[in-house]
């Protein structure tokens, strides 16, 4: 009883022991592993938290547009927010964008009294005082709460204005050596964003080897430009269509390659009598030839006043020309008609009727080239 | 004889009571002291991943003709620049040379200024650069352990 009662007491205190330790065991590790829980927990939180504000910003989406306000002129950003998050502009740049460097001073332009966006709302803000007396390329650069930036697109200002606000850019056309008679068009296809006008010009050449520069308002962007000859698009070497960016590259040259038509000299020829005597009145009629090697034909446009003369002794009474006459190459044709009076006392043996150089004057009819003339003389024998 | 017994009894539960509470504290000492070392620990760790995770910044604009980075912290926490690097990206990565550059506070309302040549380092060479920022939270921010710095700074770098 007494072995038995003393075994029994024993055995509770170890018990009892062992509950202790235990207890102090888990005194001590529950509720470290309760704040290790805690700690990681708050971390989670807080990742979700950067998360939260990743998606958010990433989904922020703002479109910057340049315009110019109706009443006041001023340069104007156009503001749309089409993203699903609010947005609050902190901050406006002001950048010249050629030489990369912050206007109207270092830093940015404006900080203050700038619009908080809800999804899907439009906003404005007067850039005027940003640009004011600036002249070259600007844009802007549009910075968010959340640390995103958006860019507007660049635009050509002259003293703090918009020399054209809808096509900043001119882009210019040329064909060269165009072909007299037929009908050249040009398209300027805008590819994605770009804007041009006119999208289409049309010339007929009125001369051969014609040559024609057209200017073409774009906005920034990508382009393609077809020449088309009498409805054919033509083949150059340059290529056709070419593509162009705006404002990388702001003129195009098509160069048709044609042969120019050279010109020739008019050959007069003078009809006269051979012989006259003193005191007479003759007709001496002037022709034009045409070398049979000319290119094309030629129409007499112009006659000088000085065009023919005569020595001493004879004088020319009047004169008729014949403007406007067609000569085909090989061709001989009447272009004046003059008298002449021999002087009764006329002391020499002849006189002579001199066409004078460069004094008639011709235009090619396919080239529309200025033909002129030799110099042509005839000695007519006076007697008793 | 039962005297005896009888006090030897009390002594016998005395001195074991005795021994098993000077066996917890010991136990409680020992567990306690681990378990704080932890628990500062992972106060620290988790503060540091706290404040790696609030953590954010963004280059604006570098304004060549003046030679300045501006650079803004859209974070919730205050930051320490250490380095910054503009270099070809055709050139390998430079090695970094910590030191505190600037602080930029935690705040969109302001924008904050990087000097070309004295704050951020420029090697020269073809187009196009990348910029190269490496910052830290001010709160885990050891000026006397860059070690550590490397190990919790944020990175930033773009092609510009």
């Amino acid at each position: 009883m007494y072995r038995k009662g003393i075994g029994r007491k024993k055995g509770i205190s170890a018990v009892v022991g062992g509950a202790i330790v235990l207890a102090l065991f888990f005194v001590t590790v529950v509720p470290l592993v309760i704040f290790m829980q805690n700690s990681y927990a708050l971390f989670l939180n807080e990742s979700n938290s950067r998360r939260i504000f990743d998606t958010d910003r990433m989904s922020e989406s703002l479109m910057v547009g340049i315009s110019q306000d109706v009443l006041t002129k001023d340069l104007t950003l156009l503001l749309s927010n089409d993203g699903p998050v609010n947005v609050r502009i902190v901050r406006v740049w002001a950048i010249d964008a050629v030489r990369q460097t912050a206007i109207p001073a270092a830093g940015p332009c404006l900080e203050e009294d700038l619009p908080s966006l809800p999804p899907g709302a439009n906003g404005t803000i007067n850039v005027q005082a940003c640009v004011s007396g600036f002249t070259g390329n600007v844009q802007f650069f549009v910075v968010t709460e959340r640390g995103r930036i958006f860019s507007s697109s660049k635009v050509y200002l002259s003293g703090g204005r918009p020399v054209d606000i809808v096509f900043p850019y001119t882009l210019t056309v040329s064909i060269i050596n165009m072909d007299k008679g037929r009908l050249y068009e040009v398209y300027v296809t805008p590819i994605g964003n770009g804007r041009v006008s006119p999208e289409k010009f049309t010339h007929k050449a009125t001369a051969s080897n014609e040559n024609v520069t057209v200017a073409f308002g774009a906005s920034p962007g990508e382009y393609v430009i077809a020449l088309y000859e009498s409805g054919k698009l033509v083949q150059v070497p340059e290529g056709n269509p070419q593509r162009i960016v705006v404002p990388e590259s702001t003129a195009i040259i098509f160069t048709l390659g044609r042969k120019p038509y050279e010109t020739v000299p008019l050959e007069p020829i003078i009809s006269a009598p051979s012989s006259v005597k003193k005191g007479a009145i003759i007709l001496a009629d002037i022709y034009v030839r045409l070398p049979k090697d000319a290119d094309e034909s030629v129409e007499i446009t112009q006659i000088a006043t000085n065009w023919i003369t005569v020595t001493v002794g004879a004088t020319i009474d009047s004169c008729d020309t014949n403007i406007g006459v067609e000569i085909q190459p090989g061709q001989i044709e009447l272009v004046g008609s003059c008298t002449i009076i021999v002087s009764d006392k006329f002391t020499g043996k002849s006189f002579t009727i001199i066409v004078n150089e460069n004094s008639i004057f011709g235009e090619g009819v396919i080239s529309s080239a200025t033909y002129t003339n030799i110099g042509a003389s005839k000695d007519i024998k006076v007697t008793g | 004889m039962r005297e005896k017994k009888g006090i030897s009894y009390v002594v016998t539960v005395a001195i074991v009571t005795a021994v098993t509470i000077a066996l917890g504290f010991f136990l409680w000492g020992v567990v306690s002291g681990w378990t704080g070392a932890s628990t500062m620990d992972i106060v620290s760790e988790t503060n540091k991943g706290i404040a790696q995770q609030r953590s954010i910044l963004v280059v604006e604009f570098i304004d060549w003709e003046s030679g300045t980075v501006w650079v803004s912290n859209p974070g919730k926490v205050d930051l320490v620049i250490l380095s910054c690097t503009i270099y070809p990206k055709s050139n390998p990565q430079p090695q970094g040379n910590y030191r505190e550059i600037a602080r930029v506070s935690a705040s969109m309302d302001r924008v904050y200024p990087l000097k070309i040549g004295s704050d951020c380092q420029l090697i020269t060479g073809q187009k196009p650069y990348v910029i190269d920022i490496r910052a830290i939270a001010s709160t885990i921010y050891n000026p006397n352990n860059p070690l550590e710095n490397a190990q919790w700074m944020i990175m930033v770098r773009q092609i510009v």
